[in-house]
């Protein structure tokens, strides 16, 4: 097994990290930084961006720009968070052909998990870059609070992105295990996880080595970007008092309000007041600018937040009570997501849990390194630590008036296993629906529908007197089966859940063909493509191989010559991989290399031969 | 190979590959029992011991044995990369059904697993975890941790477990529902009502509830310790193996369940017969990497193993007595030490044992293999004088008195012991 390593895919900043033996770390962007704003682009000239670049040009190309995906990937059109959400975005959205949502970038429709796919290629190629080998395991960080759908489909965007995903865990999960890793710690803790977009507070138990989940709560729409939000309100409603403009009407204004409401939060946490200053915000007529001045104080955030903070709070005291816990039983709080630096919220914890916050772990980068580590864990049979995780929500199936019943309760460790007798609810009923469903609500509708089937061919008899059981299973990976079986006959049906991101198999492997290229070409690899690509790919390695050992004498006595013939042996490498996987996207990037590693032996015969 | 190679080689497990194919391999007598010595949690510098040979010649054994397909080293199916060189197992192209199967598990852990999965059935709550007496909360997370390490699926991530995943799952199940049962106070105590706490704890196989501590240096003192306590044990389990082979096997679990083990079985039996005790023992432990819970098998492995190390000490006291023909008593000495450990109930071995080492001057060892002399063999006159004379050599006037004095009471007319007697009384 090559190198695995582990992704924290935030809503605002994602980070790549890879542990060994001796520990985790944090793997550097190419620019240095520990964290890559996941922020994608399409330029004019139809050039994709990621990362730093994609945010520094949000502003001049705020149509094209996506940033906080994570809100809306897995999830339906129809539902209401994202009817919300979709109002306060500089790009357009549209509705997909699975109810899906999608994202316009560049004049072309892109799928959720193909976004986030493009973030995900970009820590993956600097991985790559910084283990000098190909990497194509991962396992990536959701939120606690994800439902199975989102799960789903934060896997297929690893896939998009040519990743294949061990396993996807919970934020706080991981961040509880970069805290205690190694540490022999014997206590609970809790972590408190407020990140860009989500909050998520989990409590632990650790022992033996054991990471223990007892219970978790949170809400996937309670982030910085709500508390950027508040402060982009405040601006927008006083400014139409003002001059008469909906500044959110006009999407570059919009963008720079965005930009400037998350720079003064920042600064706030370290000052008392800030000046926000946004010249030339509208133009009415020519010559006719009107420009945005205000000072915003710490107090004044705090007031327009104080809502959002108080949340967490009670989210808190839910997540005690399903541990059935007090705060007094906490012996550590971990501060996990960059909104953690606001003191305000750091005040909030304290005073909730009685204790300060431990310090540490920094908040950008544990929920990586926690990644990691459950990464080493799986793929190195590595036995002195263990990561017992539990199913994030209720999970049952839809009876008679629409109703809700629980089977696996949220909480309950995985694997597991349980099973329910129901009966018929009509004279002569000779079959049943079995509607697989996950969520809190006690209404059917209310819960997200993992999946259905049929149970038919019962025994006509009078209502409540057929009985089926029903039994769910989940498995270590978190996959959920269920089967319903007539107890009299034995006749049953089964099925497999497989939640759903809003994209077909063949959508994705469409996707992870084309993921390569800026988007924008259509040409969809098939069979016969594929074919094509490995014969070129074969046939320069051929050439390749051919000329290095006459090239490399030449170029080894070079400056460059040891790292020009380095690269060239991960570029060889990484075809070889690409070759034996049968991996189109693979395949593709590597090409374009080989054909630069070639050129470069040709230049050096050349100049041998004269 | 280098000092170190070897040296970090003595400190892994070999393990045994499941169905290798004996037969097809040739091997020495003292390969076969090395072989059959083989378990997947045994060190190699332990097993030295056990076969009573040097750690040199014993790598070389390991090494050949690897080579032959039939075992390979703890450790290495997680470092396994493709392209490099590790030896394939050689497997039977169809396991049999049900039974064990060729899954990237070690015949030890399907054993363990299976263990568990059939004790599991049968067992209570408190059973299952191993608890007893007054139980805690604290208690049954401990426990419950314990059992998770060992049995959680995520423990063999990425490896095909064949039907083994789902008896995993079943037996993590077990377990899970035991702490759900246990954990809470209130629950707890309803279930105590209803079955009583048992006052010796079960082990559970494969089960080891030690806190674990934060991971520290080992100094050179604590490893020999931990080595040696190690290797106590593994001798007390042989002991106590020896014992229970006695115990008749039950003749529905001693139906064969596979041909090819049987015929394994048959083989060992037929080396047995011809005085190939060490072969015969190799043979029957591969017959149980087909079916590791026939009693049959197990019994006979029980036994050919116990002959096997008799006829290993006779090797080991001939060599012993050719050294003291030369002069040699601390090779004589250490002869007669292994050849006593591999045959514990050869009093004379270690009379001799003792003796050559007071020769040697090594006190220390010929206390410890004296009272070991005396304690089975009290009713030996040689032994009482041995344990006599090693306790006036320490300096222990007291305890060589009452070794006399029961030297006396076997045999008055011994003028050796009249005589020391008569030298204590002055």
């Amino acid at each position: 097994m090559g190198k695995v390593i582990g992704i924290d895919l935030g809503t605002t900043y994602s980070c790549v990290a890879i542990a060994e033996r001796d520990g985790p770390r944090v793997i550097p962007t190419r620019t240095g930084q520990h964290t890559l704003p996941s922020v994608v682009a399409v330029t004019e000239s139809g050039k994709r961006l990621v990362g730093n670049l994609a945010k520094r040009q949000a502003i001049t190309n705020a149509r094209n720009t996506i940033y906080g995906a994570k809100r809306l990937i897995g999830r339906r059109w129809d539902a209401p968070e994202v009817q919300r959400a979709l109002k306060l975005v500089s790009y357009d959205a549209v509705k997909g052909p699975h109810d899906d949502v999608r994202l316009m970038m560049g004049g072309r429709q892109f799928a959720l998990p193909e976004i986030s796919a493009m973030v995900l290629q970009d820590l993956k190629a600097t991985a790559e870059e910084f283990l000098k080998e190909p990497v194509n395991q991962a396992v990536i960080t959701v939120p606690a609070y994800f439902n199975d759908n989102q799960r789903q489909a934060t896997k297929d965007a690893g896939r998009i992105a040519g990743l294949d995903v061990l396993r996807i865990i919970n934020e706080p999960t991981a961040a509880a295990l970069a805290y205690g890793f190694g540490k022999g710690l014997e206590q609970k803790v809790a972590i408190f996880d407020l990140g860009g977009g989500t909050f998520d507070i989990s409590v632990l138990q650790i022992g033996q080595g054991v990471f223990e989940v007892l219970a978790t709560a949170g809400d996937t729409f309670l982030g910085g970007e709500d508390f950027d939000e508040r402060v982009i309100v405040w601006l927008v409603s006083d400014f139409n008092d003002k001059h008469g403009v909906d500044l959110r009407q006009d999407k570059m204004a919009l963008q720079r309000l965005r930009d400037a409401a998350e720079k003064a939060k920042i600064e706030l946490s370290s000052v008392q007041e800030v000046d926000i200053n946004l010249p030339f915000i509208y133009s009415k007529a020519k010559g006719d600018a009107l420009h945005l001045q205000r000072q915003l104080t710490r107090d004044k955030l705090n007031e327009l937040t104080g809502d959002l903070v108080e949340r967490t709070s009670r989210i808190c005291s839910q997540a005690l009570k399903d541990a059935r816990l007090n705060t007094s039983d906490i012996a550590a709080v971990i501060l996990v997501g960059g909104m953690t630096r606001m003191p305000k919220v750091q005040q909030a914890a304290q005073q909730f849990f009685g204790i300060p916050p431990s310090k540490g772990v920094h908040p950008d980068e544990v929920v990586a390194c926690g990644a990691a580590i459950q990464a080493h864990l799986l793929s190195s049979g590595v036995s002195d630590t263990l990561l017992l995780d539990v199913t994030p929500h209720h999970l049952g199936i839809m009876v008679a008036g629409g109703l809700f019943d629980v089977i696996i309760n949220k909480d309950t460790t995985i694997p597991t296993s349980a099973r329910k007798i129901f009966t018929t609810v009509r004279d002569g009923q000779n079959q049943v629906r079995i509607m697989v469903l996950q969520g809190e609500s006690s209404q059917a509708e209310e819960n997200e529908l993992l999946g259905e089937f049929v149970l038919d061919g019962l025994r006509e008899a009078k209502r409540g007197e057929v009985k089926i059981e029903v039994i769910f299973d989940i498995s270590a990976d978190g996959i959920v089966s269920v089967s319903a079986k007539d107890v009299e006959t034995g006749r049953a049906q089964a099925i497999t859940v497989t939640a759903s991101s809003g994209l077909t198999e063949d959508e994705i492997l469409e996707m992870a063909a084309r993921g390569g290229d800026t988007g924008l070409a259509p040409a969809l690899p098939s069979a016969d493509t594929t074919a094509r690509l490995k014969e070129d790919v074969q046939k320069v390695l051929l050439d390749i191989e051919a000329l290095l050992p006459k090239a490399r004498p030449a170029i080894d006595g070079t400056d460059f010559g040891a790292d020009a013939l380095k690269k060239a042996e991960y570029t060889i490498a990484r075809a070889k991989t690409a070759l034996a996987s049968n991996n189109v996207a693979e395949l593709h990037d590597s090409l374009k290399p080989l054909e630069r590693t070639l050129t470069l032996l040709r230049n050096v015969m050349q100049k041998l031969s004269v | 190979m280098t000092r170190t190679d070897q040296e970090q080689l003595l400190e892994r497990a070999p393990k045994l590959n499941a169905h290798a194919d004996l037969t097809a391999a040739g091997l020495t007598s003292q390969e076969a029992f090395l072989l059959s010595q083989v378990d997947g949690s045994t060190p190699a510098s332990i097993l030295a011991d056990l076969v009573a040979i040097d750690e040199r010649t014993l790598i070389v054994q390991l090494r050949r044995l690897e080579q032959l397909g039939l075992i390979r080293w703890a450790g290495d199916d997680e470092a396994a990369k493709p392209g490099s060189t590790a030896v394939v197992p050689r497997v039977t192209p169809t396991p049999p059904p049900g039974v064990l199967e060729s899954c990237d598990l070690s015949v030890d852990d399907q054993q363990r697993i299976l263990e568990a999965e059939r004790t599991f059935a049968t067992m209570n709550h408190w059973q299952v975890l191993g608890l007893a007496g007054e139980v805690t909360a604290s208690d049954v997370k401990r426990a419950y941790f314990a059992a998770s390490k060992a049995f959680h699926p995520d423990r063999y991530y990425g490896r095909n477990l064949g039907s083994f995943r789902e008896r995993l799952e079943r037996v993590f199940l077990r377990v899970k529902a035991a702490h759900d049962a246990l954990v809470d106070d209130a629950l707890r105590t309803k279930y105590r009502a209803k079955v009583p706490v048992p006052s010796r704890a079960t082990t559970v196989p494969g089960v080891h509830v030690t806190p674990i501590q934060p991971a520290k240096v080992e100094t050179p003192e604590e490893k020999r310790v931990r080595l040696e306590r190690h290797r106590q044990e593994i001798l007390a389990n042989r002991r106590q193996a020896r014992v229970e082979k006695h115990v008749r096997p039950n003749s529905a679990e001693a139906v064969a369940k596979n041909r090819k083990a049987d015929e394994l079985y048959q083989h060992g039996l037929g080396q047995l017969k011809a005085s190939q005790a060490f072969a015969a023992a190799a043979s029957f432990k591969i017959a149980m990497t087909y079916d590791p819970l026939n009693a049959q098998y197990r019994a006979a492995f029980a036994e050919a193993t116990e002959l096997a190390q008799g006829d290993r000490a006779q090797q080991l006291a001939q060599s012993a007595a050719k050294a003291e023909g030369q002069g040699d008593a601390n090779a004589a000495a250490n002869d007669w030490a292994r050849a006593f450990e591999l045959s514990p109930q050869r009093a004379d071995y270690a009379i001799r044992a003792a003796a050559a080492f007071l020769v040697a001057n090594n006190v220390d060892r010929a206390l410890h293999f004296s009272a070991q002399a005396v304690e089975v063999a009290p009713n030996r006159i040689e032994a009482c004088k041995v344990a006599a004379e090693a306790c006036e050599r320490a300096g222990d006037k007291t305890q060589a008195l009452v070794h006399w004095q029961a030297a006396e009471r076997l045999d008055p007319a011994d003028s050796h012991v009249k005589n020391s007697l008569k030298r204590f009384s002055k």
